[in-house]
């Protein structure tokens, strides 16, 4: 889609930033927050509860591309690369991953409200994970199973939604929020019949989301789809544009509306069931950050879903930071994230006053 | 030691051989949840919270266990597969025991137990259950059928309660002799693990660290700090590092790396191999009866590769070992602590051997000549 068509609507769009963001200014806060994340990555390295200077964890980043001088202790190094940054990365990567899924929701539903899982995908990955924890399956099939159940969650939404007659965004949500219930309810089923000794706090622990057993595989797992779908959003973001400002509007730009709506609720669903399957559920997320972009680069999607991603991988990476550093034990992501989510939403609602929605 | 156990079982031979030593009823006995039960004839029909304590059976009625068992819940076979197959190969008739649920979890339906045929006249329930069964108004429904509850307890405090709960169910069942032949047999083995401790008063205490049913998720690590295998640690003069961090609680969460902080001297994996309800193998290490050792090999593998293991002390150092789960919810906990004490201070305990403890127990009160691998140096295990 040629952008020139829409440059007058990539103008209001981007007056509704609380900062105005030209061309030249948005590349430097592209520079700014790629800078941010590199020192959050490092910060978060530095941190935990076995003690490392800060001057052993760069020798030892240092290390991986020349070769210098080992002066640290094996255990120094094993604590930085092989329990520390495996986490750090899935972290950041599905922070990444919620808050584009979150931002494109928002987008297509015309809503600041909605996130993952008003589209069941949430309910349905997380079934899947509880299902392979329950029948005793190998690790890799909760991944597998999450996935798909994922999936499965979104593609029942989107029947239920057809089969009501409705092809309008509000039969969505309800069929989503139907699909949500249903999914949970198994949850709780599941939990039900769970052995109390082992089964049980397996499943109450992923459900609660956490980066405690992250590990490089995880990191492609994760990364092979925000690749995938990260592209074939950004190649769609005008489209969301339109698509934001109403979908008669968009009709009548020539834009083919419910294929558009599929082929990004399906991207969305595929990231967002990634994400569940390496870390369990993690809400908030995908409804905040994209909120937090909004204030700074307006509603237009082109420069949104990049800074979206930058904010939702920092917030994670220092959401796991707190997770690992505050208890003996480890505090799951889903309770933190839920804990500081509530009143950042509140506070963003006040600050914005739904600011990048009046065209609504 | 060797005369003083011929001694014990040329005595316990007597007493079982002895009618005039048959109990009188009514008896009453206290259990180890501090409940008074009046019986007044001995019970025949017994039910079981959990099938993985019918070792106690076994130790009170030797081979006539299986027939005065008539319902247990069916975690053995789940949890102690090989503990199962065992025991099945022994009694078949375990396999027609009816199966009840459990009761932390809402699933046990007390009118269906209640109407059982043949009706249990005795529950025995672990002790994690007995309050929840009291608060929720199934003690007063099961003793307005008839049917009188023991508490018994092999894990919440193992060193405390286990000789206790034994005790407790054999004078109940009128086999008191049983029940005290056994508790001396404990004892002596206890004793002599305290005996020998005490000679050695400068001894360094180890920091050891227990991963509670390691293998099961992918989630490190749960852990026991007081209660469980955990009371094994300060009973052998080491300090448990679960400790502090759990702060009183039983069994909680520790993250690697704070596991990694401390430093621990030893790392003891609680394990063993799952099943699912098909009997195939899912997760950890199938330590046990009739033991695989390519399968031992390859499960202990698996579990020694995770990347942060590999910076925890005692890793380094080779003392990471397992040991056979289902030990901590069974009277033979004992070959457990032995295996704890070996692991901790080998050079007290070099003369100590847990193996030949299982056997003697089981050749001594279940009259069954039993082996297995129920405990492991992880690195000698890859080999």
């Amino acid at each position: 889609m040629n952008s020139k068509d829409y440059s007058d609507i990539r103008v209001e769009l981007n007056s509704n930033s609380i900062f105005l963001v030209k061309k030249n200014s948005y590349f430097i806060l592209l520079a700014m927050m790629s800078l941010i994340l590199i020192l959050t990555l490092i910060f978060a390295l530095s941190m935990g509860r076995y003690s490392i200077n800060f001057s052993t964890i760069i020798k030892v980043l240092i290390s991986k591309l020349i070769d210098i001088n080992i002066d640290w202790s094996i255990t120094e190094q094993q604590v930085i690369e092989s329990v520390r940054m495996p986490r750090i990365l899935v972290a950041g990567l599905c922070g990444a991953s919620l808050a584009l899924g979150g931002s494109a929701l928002q987008g297509l539903f015309r809503n600041p409200l909605v996130g993952p899982q008003v589209i069941g995908v949430s309910s349905g990955a997380a079934f899947g994970g509880v299902i392979a924890i329950l029948l005793m399956l190998p690790d890799f099939y909760i991944a597998i199973f999450a996935f798909l159940f994922g999936v499965i969650a979104l593609l029942v939404a989107m029947m239920i939604a057809k089969s009501g007659g409705g092809k309008n965004v509000l039969s969505l949500v309800l069929a989503g929020i139907v699909t949500s219930a249903f999914f949970t309810s198994l949850v709780s089923l599941v939990k039900y019949v769970a052995d109390p000794n082992n089964t049980l706090p397996s499943i109450v622990y992923w459900l609660m989301g956490s980066f405690n057993e992250s590990r490089y595989t995880d990191v492609i797992y994760i990364l092979l789809p925000l690749l995938t779908v990260g592209i074939i959003i950004f190649k769609m973001r005008y489209v969301i544009n339109i698509l934001s400002l109403g979908e008669e509007e968009a009709s009548s730009m020539g834009v083919n509306v419910n294929f558009s709506r599929w082929v990004i609720l399906l991207s969305t669903a595929i990231l967002i069931a990634a994400s569940v399957s390496v870390s369990g559920i993690i809400g908030w997320v995908g409804l905040i950050i994209p909120h937090f972009a909004r204030m700074i680069v307006g509603s237009n999607h082109g420069k949104l879903i990049p800074i979206s991603m930058f904010i939702g991988a920092i917030y994670l990476i220092l959401v796991d930071v707190f997770a690992r550093t505050v208890s003996y034990g480890e505090i799951p992501i889903g309770v933190i994230t839920a804990i500081f989510g509530a009143p950042i939403f509140a506070w963003l609602l006040y600050k914005s006053q739904l600011r990048g929605w009046r065209h609504d | 030691m060797k005369t003083k156990l011929k001694i014990l079982t040329l005595c316990a031979a007597t007493l079982w051989s002895l009618p005039s030593f048959a109990a009188t009823y009514p008896i009453t006995v206290t259990d180890v949840a501090g409940r008074t039960i009046t019986f007044n004839q001995p019970p025949q029909n017994i039910a079981l919270s959990t099938s993985r304590i019918f070792p106690l059976l076994e130790i009170i009625y030797q081979q006539d266990a299986a027939k005065h068992l008539v319902a247990a819940r069916n975690d053995m076979q789940v949890s102690a597969p090989s503990m199962y197959a065992n025991y099945i190969k022994h009694y078949p008739s375990l396999k027609n025991v009816a199966k009840i649920g459990l009761i932390k979890s809402g699933e046990f339906d007390a009118e269906r137990f209640i109407n059982l045929k043949p009706k249990p006249d005795l529950f025995i329930v672990d002790l994690s259950n007995i309050k929840l069964a009291q608060d929720n108004g199934l003690l007063k429904k099961l003793a307005a059928a008839g049917i009188k509850v023991i508490a018994v307890d092999f894990r919440e405090n193992p060193i405390k309660n286990t000789v206790r709960s034994v005790e407790s169910v054999a004078k109940a069942v009128g086999r008191e002799a049983q029940g005290q032949a056994f508790a001396h047999y404990y004892l002596d083995h206890v004793a002599e693990l305290q005996k020998k401790l005490a000679q050695y008063p400068n001894l360094k205490p180890k920091k050891v660290f227990i991963e509670r049913a390691a293998g099961y998720s992918d989630s490190c690590c749960r852990t026991f700090a007081n209660g469980n295998m955990g009371a094994y640690i300060p009973f052998l003069k080491a300090i448990n590092i679960a400790d502090k961090p759990l702060d009183g609680a039983v069994t909680g969460q520790m993250s690697p790396e704070t596991v990694i902080t401390a430093h621990p001297d030893v790392y003891i994996m609680q394990t063993t191999g799952w099943v699912n309800d098909k009997g195939q193998p899912t997760h950890g290490i199938p330590l046990g009866y009739n033991p695989n050792p390519a399968a031992i090999k390859a499960a202990t593998s698996a579990l020694m590769d995770r990347d942060w293991l590999q910076a925890v002390s005692a890793y380094q150092t080779k003392n990471v070992y397992s040991i056979y789960m289902p030990f901590y919810n069974s009277p033979y906990n004992l070959v457990a602590m032995e295996y704890f004490a070996k692991w901790i201070h080998p050079n007290v305990f070099k003369d100590l051997n847990p193996e030949k403890t299982f056997e003697e127990m089981n050749k001594q009160f279940g009259h069954r000549i039993v082996s297995g691998d129920f405990g492991q140096n992880n690195f000698k295990a890859m080999q």
